[in-house]
């Protein structure tokens, strides 16, 4: 028996030893990251894509323009200054003595290589939709200066800068890139089983960063993310799910996503009091600190308070089980089938507890009499109901959506879910539809007081929506660095933020 | 028996094939991959350029001619995550999957087929108890479950092993343990009653009323009479255990099949999928076909059928 237990002993000791490695590592300032799931590519014009951003987005490949995480400002990075000519043209200059990590010259053509890239058919960029109905052409004023000609003319201009990433001239253009060349700190090494690998560029053009190398490795349990950092086996865990961020070393923040309940206005939710008796008889308070986090915030709109047309003078609807029933039953009297069973649709994987959240509203709702039943759906299914053409014989039904505008302006939520000619909007409303008009060829304080007008009689006259919170995240720092967490941290997360201690 | 197994293979080629068609038409009705890869508000134009690139703008039968010409050559088509040959991918991953079901089987068969001729030495003792309350537990618990709570415990907890990823030995310590417990479970059952029938035979009375040692007429005598069922269940568990690692392989981070297979699930990424199928089911019929062989050393009455 004791010699039994010796080899124990020592087998455990082995095993430790094994894994005690990456703690050592830690000492030369290798980071290894957890998050939720691997992405299918990391290419330089795929970073809107969470899974991809978060990895590649100013760490191996910058873009032009950077937008401030607190403000929605926008900063400069590869092009220092911007220049409206008029026309839709803009001049903008390029950072000069930059690099790409294959060695090529960061200039001019580079970024007309990247804009042809992001925007040519032969490969399907997703950051093409942020420039979606855009035609960019360019022109090379010299060698660190572009004009770039948009069709129509975009004011945003420079917010578009910063989806425009640059990669190098020698990226291949009809395929999709799984070894990224930039010039960010951060140089592509390896994508193996054991995750994707980069390594500190030592010839970047801005300060180095602390970290030497980071690993970044896919786990798709909360738990075991968490346990990770805990261990010492990982300094940075993505996306913990709030029963498991238990400990100091869980920071919450607001992930910049928004979530609320699409209504499809047919028979009963065609009545304005049908949707306004939903919106009362939710006790949003009620789910905070609960079963969320008690940093989520309630929203009343889908664009975020630090994004342009937010309109702060918007609340959010008051609790009022009664009230929902009066105006119910004053539905009823009209004849409108307010017994009628409605679907309720969730989105498998959007955030941790959402079943249990779409449980407990349904509930608040079968206490005042209306009748809803839950479906969870996976996304693919999901996909159908949302996107237009709807087929004809649609029926009234509650959809959970999730939407995440990080981009400094409403334009970016607007015309796709509330004008008439949106893929998602669910009603025609000449009033509204003239105002996304206007608001998105207006600029300064007449686009913000616009975009707010449509706020505002979006979500208090035509209540087409319950809208829930402003989401929360928690991401888990290892004691041994310092990183805090913003909002754009779940696309965006820059290595060179993270200092040791 | 040369007949037996020629006739099998013609038929499991049959099914084989079947299956694939199956899965081909099956794997379409899920949802277009566009909706999944391109961003919910990707314009037309985008989501038109991706069809094209891809080929799924072209009309059903044709990609099913296509795929099935590919099929010829054993050309599954190229993934669409990772644009690469789908095959070949799956190929990488099966080495993982095999060892990790390979272990997984032979820790629960030792610990099965132990623990199922002890108890059945003395039924109803209180080890024989113990190991049947512990080993229906083991059948019963699911294995995500049993896979967190083992790293809250082994890792989080006693600091024995580290909580996922590949590499060193000890990352193998947790995954092949969650694999192997289900099927440990349900054999020390098979292995329990069927040690029980083999100990109350006649040849057993025989060696007793010899004078043979326990250990000798529970290893040697009655085990290798008892063995056949247990073969025939563990076959079944082995198959199973390619089930037991698509969540095991993705919870811990194994790189092998299963963990390739859900992935190119959720991003109905066709030819991986096709290819994923197709290779797993040539493995379970490599495992029956063995299954069967090992009955024919085993049970000399098979050997002339």
């Amino acid at each position: 028996m004791t010699r039994f237990m010796n080899t124990t002993a020592m087998a455990v000791a082995a095993a430790v030893m094994s894994f005690a490695a990456p703690a050592m590592a830690q000492e030369d300032k290798s980071l290894t990251i957890a998050l939720p799931s691997e992405p299918a590519d990391i290419d330089g014009c795929n970073t809107t894509v969470t899974g991809i951003g978060v990895i590649v987005k100013e760490n191996i490949v910058e873009t032009l323009t950077t937008l401030d995480p607190n403000d929605s400002t926008v900063r400069p990075r590869l092009a220092t200054g911007w220049e409206d000519l008029g026309d839709g043209t803009w001049r903008i200059s390029l950072r000069e003595g930059v690099t790409f990590h294959d060695g090529a010259p960061f200039n001019a053509e580079a970024v007309a290589f990247a804009i042809d890239r992001l925007t040519s058919d032969a490969i399907a960029c997703r950051d093409r939709t942020k420039i979606a109905s855009v035609e960019l052409t360019t022109t090379i004023v010299d060698d660190h200066t572009i004009d770039i000609h948009a069709e129509p003319a975009q004011i945003l201009m420079p917010t578009l800068l910063s989806f425009i990433g640059a990669v190098s001239p020698n990226t291949p253009v009809d395929q999709v890139s799984r070894a990224p060349v930039g010039t960010g700190p951060f140089k592509f090494d390896s994508w193996d089983a054991e995750g994707i690998a980069v390594t500190r560029n030592a010839d970047y053009w801005g300060e180095q960063p602390a970290a030497t190398d980071a690993l970044y490795i896919f786990r798709p349990e909360s738990a075991l993310r968490a346990a990770m950092v805990e261990l010492g086996e990982a300094d940075i865990a993505h996306d913990i799910a709030p029963q498991d961020a238990t400990s100091d070393m869980d920071y919450p923040f607001l992930n910049g996503e928004t979530t609320r309940l699409r209504m499809v206005l047919q028979p009963p939710l065609d009545d304005l009091r049908v949707r306004k008796a939903f919106n009362m008889a939710f006790d949003r308070e009620a789910l905070i600190g609960t079963i969320l986090s008690d940093k989520a915030q309630l929203a009343t709109q889908f664009v975020l308070p630090k994004i342009n047309g937010h309109n702060p003078s918007l609340e959010p609807w008051a609790y009022d089980p009664e009230q929902a029933k009066a105006l119910i039953a004053e539905a009823k009297a009209d004849g409108v089938p307010v017994d009628k069973e409605l679907r309720l649709i969730g989105r498998i994987g959007f955030f941790p507890n959402q079943e249990e959240m779409l449980q407990v509203m349904q509930q608040m709702w079968s206490q005042v009499g209306l009748n809803v039943k839950l479906e969870m759906m996976e996304s693919a299914e999901w996909l159908k109901l949302v996107n237009k053409p709807f087929p004809e014989d649609r029926e009234a039904m509650l959809i959970q959506e999730q939407h995440d505008n990080n981009n400094g302006d409403a334009s970016f939520t607007m015309r796709f879910r509330f004008h008439s000619d949106g893929r998602q909007s669910e009603f025609s409303i000449p009033e509204v539809d003239k105002l996304i008009e206007e608001a998105e060829m207006a600029t300064g304080d007449e686009r913000t007081k616009l975009w707010q007008e449509a706020n505002r009689i979006i979500s208090d006259e035509i209540v087409p929506s319950v809208y829930m919170y402003h989401m929360v995240s928690y991401m888990r720092v290892s004691p041994e660095i310092n990183y805090e967490p913003n909002s754009l941290s779940l696309i965006q997360l820059e290595l060179a933020d993270v200092t040791f201690n | 028996m040369a007949y037996y197994l020629t006739k099998r293979t013609i038929w499991s080629a049959v099914s084989l094939f079947g299956l694939v068609v199956f899965v081909f038409f099956m794997a379409r009705l899920t949802g277009s991959p566009v909706d999944l890869y391109l961003p919910i508000d990707a314009p037309e134009s985008l989501r038109a350029d991706f069809e094209r690139i891809h080929g799924f703008d072209l009309p059903l039968w044709q990609q099913f001619v296509g795929f099935l010409g590919g099929l010829l050559t054993f050309d599954f088509g190229e993934s669409l995550r990772q644009g690469l040959p789908a095959l070949d991918l799956v190929l990488q991953a099966m080495p993982t999957t095999l060892l990790l079901a390979l272990y997984s089987i032979g820790t629960a068969l030792v610990v099965a087929i132990v623990t199922g001729a002890l108890a059945a030495w003395k039924p109803n003792s209180i080890f024989d108890r113990i190991a049947t309350v512990l080993s229906l537990l083991g059948a019963s618990l699911p294995n995500f479950w049993v896979a967190i709570v083992g790293v809250l415990i082994f890792s989080v907890t006693l600091r024995w092993v580290p909580t996922s990823g590949t590499g060193s030995a000890a990352q193998w310590v947790l995954p092949v343990l969650v694999l192997a417990i289900r099927p440990a479970g349900l054999l020390v059952q098979v292995a329990r009653s069927s040690m029980i029938s083999a100990l109350s035979s006649a040849y057993v009375k025989t060696a007793q009323a010899k004078g043979a040692a326990p250990a000798r007429i529970i290893f040697i005598h009655a085990l290798r009479n008892a063995m056949l069922p247990v073969i025939t269940v563990a076959g079944d568990q082995a198959a199973g255990i390619i089930n037991g690692a698509v969540i095991v392989e993705t919870i811990f981070g194994f790189p092998g099949v299963g963990k390739l297979l859900i992935d190119s699930i959720m991003f109905r990424d066709f030819a991986v999928v096709q290819a994923g199928v197709m290779v797993t089911a040539v493995a379970i019929f490599v495992l029956n076909f063995s299954i069967d062989i090992v009955y024919a050393v085993l049970d000399p009455r098979t050997r002339g059928q």
